[in-house]
């Protein structure tokens, strides 16, 4: 009888007598040893049994992959479902609502006196999109005091005094643009100029660099 | 996960197994790139009949191959596959949860346990081979490899259990 061999030596052993790559002897000791071995014979039995594992393959992988990918696409198609929202919403805006101060021209406006001494702006132009006036307020210019009204025109992508983008029909609006000056018995001038009365309150523009940079459209 | 993740997740594998064909480290990394690049074009055909790791490796070879076909060099193509590996590959064997358990599992193996187990299973190669990849013997592979086994059966009864 062989010397009793121990158990961690034959299980050392084990998988190369699975793999039958062992000796004669070594053969024959690991067979002994199992005989009578319980706790070796259920390594042997759970080392020597087929191993069955769930291919990797495209059902598990690729079923992830895709629905990841259809998660992003499904966040991208949002994004940019709301990117074009924004973008067309900020083109609409651009065009109907960002305004534009119309340079001055003689053939565009001009100030005329009614018979009641009525002073009105006259408009040429096809549209505008707002005109900005302000009430005569006395000021000093080259040594004169003078009760000076600013006025000024906007103009938008569609509504400008040429009116390309919404123009269907030639002369649509044969309604001609006046508008009536407030106070305007009392005006001496009119300016034209872009202003801005937050800045004036807020004392970062003053009236008097106002009217240095105006346009003198009509004096008493 | 995307094709990246794959990248990530088997590049060292799929390095080793050309690592013992070709025994150079820089034609391997360049053959293992090359095969990724052809895998990641050619992905959509990937029938999912085999395990992704042994697809991958079939890439690889043939870009081996084709590589010093084109190098016009002598390489022995003993690339002789070995048989009854005690492992069996299988197509729903159990729920996808399941199967996405175990192959988690497979990724989280230390090394070498997850190299030489793969190596082994899916790239079937011999045991000198890996061995001799990590500078060990044949012996040290095959125990190894009998021990990674150990650990993914243990792992699976321990899933069976909790499922009662």
């Amino acid at each position: 009888m062989m010397k009793e061999v121990k158990c961690t030596i034959i299980q050392d052993v084990l998988p190369l007598y699975i793999d039958e790559v062992v000796s004669q002897d070594t053969k024959e000791m690991v067979d002994q040893h199992l005989q009578h071995c319980e706790v070796c014979q259920k390594v042997y039995e759970k080392m020597k049994r087929k191993l069955y594992i769930p291919a990797e393959n495209k059902a598990s992988i690729f079923k992830k992959i895709n629905k990841k990918m259809r998660k992003k696409k499904v966040i991208i198609s949002m994004v940019s479902v709301f990117a074009t929202a924004i973008i067309l919403f900020g083109a609409f805006a651009y065009v109907f609502y960002y305004e534009r101060v119309i340079p001055y021209s003689d053939d565009l406006m001009r100030i005329e006196s009614q018979n009641d001494n009525q002073l009105v702006s006259r408009y040429f132009g096809e549209s505008y999109a707002g005109v900005n006036l302000t009430h005569p307020m006395p000021l000093e210019i080259n040594g004169e005091k003078k009760n000076v009204s600013f006025i000024y025109y906007t103009e938008t992508i569609a509504d400008s005094p040429t009116r390309m983008l919404i123009n269907n029909e030639k002369n649509l609006n044969e309604q001609e643009y006046i508008f009536e000056l407030p106070e305007s018995e009392k005006i001496d001038a009119v300016y034209y100029a872009d202003f801005d009365v937050e800045k004036i309150t807020s004392e970062k523009d003053s009236w008097d660099s106002v009217v240095k940079r105006a346009v003198l459209i009509w004096e008493k | 996960m995307d094709f990246e993740d794959i990248y990530q997740e088997y590049f060292k594998e799929v390095y080793l197994y050309i690592r013992s064909l070709s025994r150079d480290e820089n034609i391997a990394e360049e053959i293992t790139q090359e095969a990724f690049f052809k895998a990641l074009k050619a992905i959509k055909n990937f029938d999912g009949s085999k395990d992704i790791r042994a697809w991958l490796f079939t890439i690889a070879k043939n870009t081996y191959f084709s590589h010093y076909k084109r190098n016009k060099r002598q390489i022995d193509l003993d690339v002789e596959k070995e048989s009854g590996i005690g492992v069996q590959i299988v197509n729903h064997l159990m729920n996808e949860e399941d199967a996405f358990i175990v192959h988690q599992f497979l990724h989280s193996m230390n090394e070498p346990y997850k190299e030489v187990f793969s190596l082994r299973t899916f790239g079937e190669l011999s045991f000198e081979k890996i061995g001799s990849l990590f500078g060990k013997s044949a012996g040290w592979a095959r125990v190894t490899y009998y021990r990674a086994r150990k650990q993914i059966i243990e792992y699976m009864e321990e899933m069976d259990d909790e499922r009662g």
